[in-house]
């Protein structure tokens, strides 16, 4: 077994401790932990898709592409969900003074992230880009230096990392913002990558692939 | 008498479990602090004998019908690919 097979056995096994992205918790603290787990295992089903890639093996890439999708997708609607979380608790703050100081700070964080996640949602429904003046087009320095092999490399991460400690406040930053757009883009990007080898090979089916294609 | 003895017994037997279930944790932790000092220094071979080791420790909880915590199972998964990947 050569050691791209066996990077590739335990990226699989990763999958073993996979999220459902059929439910979106209400609770903050879990979508806190469900978006930093989200965020890893959509990068480590796109790196996976890269290891199966250059074995050869297109299909079971595509389906890795096509996982990695599913969790980037659902890592903005669990960010969107936090936001109406917020505002909830915000609206129904308004009577508790005690607790309105810091429902209302965090308010005002997530709400500044609003026009983005809402530009992000509608992007991704009619596949066409925002006009210029939107806020999602005013980006920061690093986005134009990222290249793809720099999102697509997996780091080392410590257990720490996936628990999701960091507060929920982190995931309305612009930064954050963007780098959920970025794993979506990097999903697609693998998608476009294997069904362009496949369309070379036999594996590809016109019209089971049409969709994705 | 012989039934207290027995209980007091089993007792130690839980406290023994859990101590030595605490000892497992803090090894993995320190070994994970090892690992990912050694890859940040880009000794792979030495951060892959300590992910080993964690690996072989997991192995040996799970076959002692211990649940091992999912994030560290998955840590650790991640940052073996990580090795072979480099």
């Amino acid at each position: 077994m050569g050691a791209l097979d066996k990077c590739a056995a335990y990226l699989d096994a990763c999958g073993l401790y996979s999220l459902s992205t059929k439910q979106i918790s209400p609770k903050l603290q879990e979508l806190a932990g469900c978006l930093s787990r989200g965020k890893h295992l959509s990068l480590v089903n796109a790196q996976l898709c890269a290891v199966l890639s250059q074995l050869g093996q297109h299909k079971q890439a595509l389906d890795k592409a096509k996982a990695s999708l599913r969790l980037a997708l659902y890592c903005v609607d669990c960010t969107i969900q936090a936001y109406k979380v917020i505002n909830s608790r915000h609206r129904a703050g308004r009577a508790k003074t005690t607790i309105f100081d810091t429902v209302s700070d965090l308010h005002q964080t997530a709400k500044l992230a609003l026009p983005m996640l809402k530009s992000i949602q509608q992007v991704l429904k009619s596949a066409q880009l925002p006009a210029h003046k939107d806020p999602v087009t005013v980006h920061p320095d690093w986005v134009y230096e990222l290249a793809i092999a720099d999102v697509m490399l997996l780091e080392p991460v410590a257990a720490s990392e996936l628990k999701g400690k960091a507060s929920i406040r982190e995931e309305f930053s612009v930064d954050f913002v963007l780098d959920k757009v970025v794993n979506v883009a990097v999903a697609y990007f693998c998608m476009a990558t294997e069904l362009h080898f496949m369309k070379k090979s036999t594996d590809f089916d016109p019209e089971r692939d049409r969709e994705e294609y | 008498m012989e039934l207290g003895r027995r209980l007091s017994e089993s007792g130690r037997d839980v406290l023994s479990s859990v101590r030595r279930e605490h000892n497992v944790v803090l090894v993995l932790a320190q070994l994970e602090i090892s690992a990912l000092d050694h890859f940040a220094v880009e000794d792979l071979t030495a951060a892959l004998a300590d992910l080993k080791k964690s690996e072989a420790l997991l192995e040996q909880l799970s076959t002692q019908g211990q649940t091992p915590d999912k994030d560290t199972v998955l840590s650790l998964l991640t940052n073996l690919a990580c090795c072979y990947q480099r």
